[in-house]
C-alpha cells in the first residue's frame, strides 16, 4: 500500500501523506477511544495524532509498518492527553456509544446481564492494552474495520500468511491474559 | 470444538469493542489540518526564501563594507617616511650643550667668532675693564669709595613655541638670534621628521639685554607661544660688594709688593711671596665673578622649546558661518566616499585569489552533485500494487470464523486429552 506514497509523504506532500494515512484514521481514532474513554478527547487525540506523525513523517525512516509506527505516535499523544490536569476521564455508556454511531447488538437484555458484559468488556480491554503495540494495531484494523486478510496484508505490507499467524499469537496472548484455556 | 468456540467468543468479544464508527467530523478534521500546516510550512519556506533573498545581498555588502574598512587600515594611502619634508634627516638627538666657560655649538659653527667677541666685547650693555677699574681703584687708595657702576639686572626668559613647519621655524629663530646680535650657547633636537613623531628643539639662547625685547617680540611672529616667563634678577648690591672685595684684595696686592722691595730675610720673602700668591689668586676669583655677572647682564639667557605639532593640535578656534559649515561637511563627505570607494576596490583585489578558489570549489561540487542526481533512479513502488481504495462504507463484519476455519484446517488443532 504505502510504497508510492511514502517517499513523497516524507519529502512533505500533504495529499501522499492523506493517502498514506486514510485507511489507518480509524484504527487511530478507536485506540485513542479505548485509551480515553471519551469520543470527544478521542477526536482531539487523533487529530493531534495525524498532525504530529504528519509533521515527524521526514524522520519516518521505514524501520517499521506506517500502522505500527502511527499506533505509537497515537498512543503516545493519548498517554499525554491524560496527564493533562482536568483530562476528562469517562467510561463510555453504551448510550454515548450509540450516539457517537455505535450500535452494538444487545445480547444481554437484563440489566445484570448487561452489568456483567460491561465487565467483560473493560476485562477484555485491559488485556488488549498489555499486548505490543503491532498486535494492537493488528487487531485494530482486523475487528475495528473489519479488514479481511488480504487487504490487512496490503494494508501493512505482509504476507497473508504472516498476518494470520501474527493474528493467532495476538489471539492466543489475548487468551492467556483473559485466562481462558 | 472447544478451542474454536473459545475463538469465536473472543472474536465476538473484539468485534464489540472495536465495533465503533468513526465520527466524519473527526474525518474531515485531520484532513483540514494536515492541508493548513502543509500551507504554513509553504509560507514558511517562502518567507524563508525571501529573507535568503534579502538577507544574502546585505550581507555581501556588509562584507564589502567592512573588508574596506579593513583594507584601508591594512593597507594605508602613505607609506611611513623617515626622511623629512625638506630630504635631510634629523638624528634622533643631537645634543651640543656647551660647557659654562664656552658658549660654541656643533651645530651653529658660525657662532664661534660671535661667542669669542661675546666673551671679549659684549655687544650691548655695560663694559667692564680691569684697566680703568685698577686706575679707579688706584685713585681710591685714599680712602674715597668709588660710586657704584649702574644697576645689574639679569633678565631671563623661558619661552615654549608650538609649531606645525617645524623646519621654518627653527630656520626662523636661528635667524632672528643673528638679528638680535646673540648667540645661540646649546641646542638639542629631538625626533624624526615623520608623520608618526613630532620633534623638539630645545635652545639655550644669548641675546644681548638691549636687544631682548625685539627678540622676544620677534618670537611671537614665529609658531604660537604656549608658555613665557621672565625673570629679572636684581644682582646690583652683590656686583658692588664684589666690587668692594676685588679693590681691598688690590690694596693688599700693592702693600705686599711694597712690603717685597723691603724685605731682608729669605723666610720673609717666601712669606710675602706665598701671601701676594694668595691674594692674586683672591683677586682672579673675584675679578671673574664681576666677569660673569656683567656677561649675564650684558646677554640675556632665554630657554626656547620648539614642539612641532600636528595642525589638528595647533588649530585655533574660528568660528565658522552655516555655509562654511555645509561646505566643510560637503567636501569631508566627498573625500571620505573617494577613500571608501577606493578601499572597496583595495579590498576587492584582496579578496580575488579567495573568491577565484571558492567559485572553482562550489563549481565542482554542484556538478559532482548534479551527477549523482542524474545517476539516481526514480523510486519504485515497494510493493507494485495499488493503494486500496478508501472505504466509504461502514466496515462489513469480519468473516472471522470462517477465515479462521480455514486457519483452523491449516493448522489442526491439538488433540484434548
Amino acid at each position: 500500500m504505502s510504497g508510492i506514497f511514502t517517499g513523497p509523504a516524507c519529502r512533505g506532500d500533504a495529499d501522499a501523506f492523506v493517502a498514506l494515512c486514510a485507511p489507518l484514521e480509524g484504527m487511530v481514532y478507536r485506540h485513542c477511544l479505548s485509551v480515553l474513554k471519551n469520543p470527544a478527547d478521542a477526536q482531539d487525540a487523533a487529530q493531534e495524532t495525524m498532525l504530529k506523525a504528519f509533521r515527524a513523517m521526514s524522520r519516518f525512516r521505514a524501520e517499521s509498518q506506517v500502522a505500527t509506527w502511527l499506533f505509537r505516535i497515537a498512543h503516545n499523544v493519548c498517554l499525554d492527553w491524560l496527564k493533562k490536569p482536568g483530562a476528562r476521564r469517562e467510561n463510555v455508556s453504551l448510550d454515548a456509544l450509540r450516539e457517537a454511531g455505535f450500535d452494538p447488538p444487545d445480547e444481554n437484555p437484563t440489566p445484570e446481564s448487561a452489568c456483567l458484559a460491561a465487565g467483560e468488556r473493560e476485562r477484555l480491554s485491559g488485556a488488549v492494552a498489555k499486548l505490543p503495540p503491532d498486535q494492537q494495531a493488528l487487531l485494530l484494523l482486523r475487528y475495528g474495520d473489519g479488514l479481511s486478510y488480504d487487504q490487512l496484508a496490503r494494508t501493512l505490507g505482509l504476507s497473508d500468511g504472516t498476518v494470520k499467524s501474527r493474528l493467532n499469537r495476538a489471539r492466543e496472548k489475548l487468551r492467556s491474559l483473559l485466562g481462558q484455556p | 470444538m472447544e478451542k474454536q468456540n473459545a475463538t469465536d467468543a473472543l472474536d465476538r468479544a473484539l468485534t464489540d469493542l472495536y465495533r465503533t464508527d468513526v465520527p466524519d467530523g473527526y474525518r474531515a478534521a485531520w484532513r483540514v489540518a494536515i492541508a493548513r500546516e502543509e500551507e504554513s510550512r509553504m509560507k514558511q519556506t517562502q518567507t524563508r526564501r525571501s529573507l535568503r533573498r534579502v538577507a544574502l545581498p546585505v550581507a555581501a555588502a556588509l562584507l564589502l563594507v567592512i573588508g574596506a574598512l579593513s583594507a584601508g587600515n591594512l593597507i594605508p594611502t602613505v607609506l611611513n617616511d623617515s626622511l623629512s619634508p625638506a630630504g635631510a634627516p634629523y638624528a634622533n638627538q643631537v645634543s651640543a650643550t656647551s660647557a659654562p666657560s664656552d658658549y660654541v655649538t656643533e651645530e651653529t659653527a658660525s657662532y664661534e667668532a660671535r661667542s669669542s667677541l661675546a666673551m671679549m666685547a659684549p655687544a650691548g650693555g655695560a663694559q667692564y675693564d680691569f684697566a680703568g677699574s685698577a686706575q679707579n681703584d688706584a685713585s681710591e687708595a685714599s680712602g674715597t669709595d668709588e660710586a657704584v657702576s649702574g644697576e645689574k639686572i639679569v633678565r631671563t626668559a623661558d619661552l615654549t613655541i608650538a609649531t606645525t613647519t617645524f623646519d621654518d621655524d627653527i630656520a626662523a629663530v636661528s635667524a632672528l638670534v643673528t638679528q638680535t646680535g646673540g648667540y645661540v650657547a646649546s641646542v638639542n633636537l629631538y625626533g624624526e621628521a615623520s608623520e608618526r613623531m613630532d620633534r623638539l628643539a630645545y635652545y639655550s639662547l644669548r641675546i644681548p639685554s638691549g636687544q631682548l625685547d625685539t627678540f622676544l617680540t620677534g618670537l611671537e611672529g614665529i609658531g604660537r607661544i604656549t608658555s613665557r616667563s621672565e625673570t629679572a634678577t636684581d644682582k646690583t648690591t652683590q656686583y658692588a660688594d664684589t666690587q668692594m672685595r676685588l679693590k681691598t684684595q688690590q690694596e693688599k696686592l700693592s702693600r705686599l709688593q711694597a712690603l717685597l722691595s723691603e724685605a731682608k730675610d729669605v723666610s720673609d720673602l717666601l712669606e710675602i711671596e706665598n701671601e701676594i700668591a694668595n691674594t692674586q689668586y683672591q683677586l682672579d676669583q673675584l675679578e671673574s665673578s664681576l666677569r660673569t655677572i656683567d656677561r649675564d647682564v650684558d646677554n640675556s639667557e632665554v630657554s626656547l622649546t620648539v614642539q612641532e605639532q600636528s595642525p589638528v593640535k595647533t588649530a585655533q578656534t574660528v568660528e565658522l558661518t552655516l555655509w562654511q559649515r555645509l561646505g566643510s561637511g560637503f567636501e569631508a563627505s566627498l573625500r571620505g566616499l573617494a577613500a571608501f570607494l577606493q578601499n572597496v576596490l583595495v579590498f576587492l583585489a584582496m579578496a580575488l585569489p579567495v573568491l577565484a578558489v571558492l567559485a572553482v570549489l562550489g563549481l565542482a561540487i554542484g556538478l559532482v552533485v548534479r551527477a549523482r542526481r542524474r545517476r539516481l533512479p526514480p523510486e519504485p513502488p515497494a510493493y507494485g500494487v495499488e493503494p486500496p481504495a478508501f472505504r466509504a462504507e461502514p466496515p462489513a463484519a469480519p468473516a472471522g470464523p470462517a477465515e479462521d476455519a480455514k486457519t483452523a484446517e491449516e493448522n489442526p488443532p491439538t488433540q484434548q486429552p
